[in-house]
């Protein structure tokens, strides 16, 4: 039995065998979210880097809170449903801002909102790329999109490519106790074309986002700016499993309002 | 008392496993022990806390394993996995002047076979399709110091972690008009962003030199020249992800270990495992013709 069971009251199962497809599925759903069916947040803080033809810098900063409902399903699959809300903040302050002096355009941004979701996912018995070192374990997920980017879906524009990669940290003894969660850094990178709301269609280059967080215990854990946010946004956010039923994104959040 | 300038194996996994061995103990007799709250608004303490997080503060050795993937990026073709990287980093760090450290990093590792996890010598490239030579990753000496000033540390709970990012830009040693395949122009630009993670409860505790710390290491970068994509449009993106290493046997794999000892003889007992500077760019001009 070890420390975290004697505080928890559980008692140690079987170890996980990783290179089984359902020890791998059922370890990646306790370090991700959760195996049992219960709701998971990520409090996330990050940079947006400008990157120019004439090197990097820093342009702006996030905050997110990323939400994850998670159920148990038959045969060893997991469902889970995601949405994101955030803002975004000036360099110097991490309150949130909806005007922004753009240091490369020097002319005032309207900005929008961070919000994404309902994207809901389902998880079957599968091999994952875990690496295992002593008693740390992680997992990278890279994922390129094609989009349009710029104000509107489709018209003049080209589709143009994205990539993020989240990468998922945490303890193999954790995942091999008996609870259903195990604690979790997530460290995001997402790199973009310029979101239109920076109007920076003129401007070569592309935005790196880069943020980091951990899976939260409760409302508690959150940045006091983040709670200032989300009390304001009245949607109830962190407490209900279903804030709001259309799908949406950042982009397609900013087009519906900027219409 | 002079410099020690090499260990054995023994005392080198020994004393890097005393760190992993302490706090386990201090967690689980927590009643016992006491802890000192860091203040991270003291520049003193703060660069304290990072020598701890990040090496040791005291005058010793730290190694870090890590493990990642290069992606190439064009506007054309996308994103792909191009090749994978792994090795060990090693930090000499000493306590300096004014309540500052000093220390000198090196690497040393290989690029990797996504599939396998074994050192390449040649890989095909999934934008041009030639076949690829990498040259062996090596690094440093690289001397750093780190003097007392405020460092955005973030807490939650018991977590703690640091994002450092550096933003480079500068000439690149490979003149463009001589190495036309493996030079991507005049000026190199790199982004660099490290995040080290550790625990407050580790941090406070004022018998532990150094720490427990896993890191997450992205970079943006222009493309590497053995990669010979020319003047192409994009660049890397580079991932890993590694831990400041407790235990060398139960924390690198085996294959790298190996890999690091036939290449570089006591690459892990020496506090000056080689004296000449070197880096990629670097090893790629001395040890490479231009191709056209």
């Amino acid at each position: 039995m070890d420390r975290r069971d004697l505080l928890t009251g559980n008692y140690t199962k079987n170890r996980l065998d990783l290179s089984k497809s359902i020890d791998s599925t059922y370890a990646y759903a306790k370090l991700v979210g959760t195996a049992d069916k219960a709701m998971v947040h990520y409090s996330l803080e990050g940079t947006i880097f400008a990157y120019l033809p004439g090197g990097p810098i820093p342009f702006i900063g996030f905050q997110a809170i990323l939400k994850g409902v998670w159920e148990k399903l038959e045969q060893d699959s997991f469902r889970y449903t995601l949405f994101e809300s955030g803002f975004f903040h000036s360099l110097d302050s991490k309150n949130h801002i909806e005007i922004f002096q753009n240091p490369i355009t020097k002319k005032e941004n309207q900005l929008s909102y961070i919000k994404g979701g309902p994207y809901e996912s389902i998880i079957k018995p599968n091999q994952l790329d875990w690496v295992v070192s002593g008693d740390d374990i992680w997992i990278q997920e890279p994922k390129t999109r094609k989009g349009y980017f710029g104000n509107s879906e489709s018209g003049e524009q080209k589709k143009q490519t994205s990539f993020a990669n989240v990468i998922f940290k945490g303890k193999l003894s954790e995942l091999n106790d008996s609870t259903t969660i195990a604690s979790s850094m997530m460290t995001y990178n997402y790199l973009s074309p310029w979101y239109p709301f920076f109007d920076m269609d003129d401007v070569d280059g592309n935005m790196y986002w880069q943020a980091v967080g951990n899976k939260i215990q409760s409302w508690s854990d959150v940045p006091e700016t983040m709670k200032n946010f989300l009390n304001q946004q009245s949607d109830n956010y962190f407490e209900s499993t279903n804030p709001w039923s259309e799908t949406t994104s950042t982009l397609k959040n900013y087009r519906k309002n900027s219409k | 008392m002079p410099i020690k300038k090499y260990i054995n194996r023994r005392e080198l996994i020994g004393g890097i496993g005393a760190i992993a061995a302490t706090p386990h103990l201090v967690s689980a007799q927590g009643l016992h022990s006491i802890h000192q709250k860091v203040d991270f608004n003291d520049p003193i303490q703060n660069a304290l806390a990072y020598a701890k997080l990040v090496g040791t503060s005291a005058r010793s050795m730290v190694h870090i394993y890590y493990k990642g993937t290069i992606f190439g990026m064009t506007p054309e073709q996308g994103v792909k996995p191009m090749i994978g990287h792994t090795g060990v980093l090693k930090g000499v760090w000493k306590p300096w002047f004014d309540n500052s450290f000093y220390y000198t990093l090196y690497d040393c590792g290989y690029f990797m076979d996504l599939e396998t996890g074994g050192p390449v010598e040649e890989f095909e490239n999934p934008f041009t399709g030639e076949i690829n030579r990498p040259v062996k990753i090596i690094g440093g000496p690289f001397d750093r110091v780190i003097k007392p000033t405020l460092r955005p540390f973030k807490s939650r709970g018991d977590e703690l972690w640091l994002e450092e990012p550096a933003y480079l830009n500068f000439a690149n040693k490979l003149d463009p008009k001589v190495w036309k395949k493996a030079s991507t122009g005049d000026k190199l630009s790199f982004l660099y962003v490290e995040t080290y993670h550790g625990k407050i409860s580790d941090l406070s505790n004022p018998d532990l030199d150094s720490i427990p710390m896993t890191i997450t290491s992205t970079h943006n970068t222009s493309w590497y020249p053995f990669f010979l994509m020319g003047q192409r449009p994009g660049g890397h993106y580079w991932q890993a992800v590694g831990k400041k290493v407790e235990n060398l046997v139960e924390d690198v794999p085996p294959v790298l270990i190996n890999y690091i000892e036939k290449e570089s003889p006591g690459y892990f007992e020496s506090e000056k495992p080689w004296k000449k500077r070197t880096g990629t760019f670097q090893a790629y001009k001395d040890q490479r013709e231009p191709q056209t």
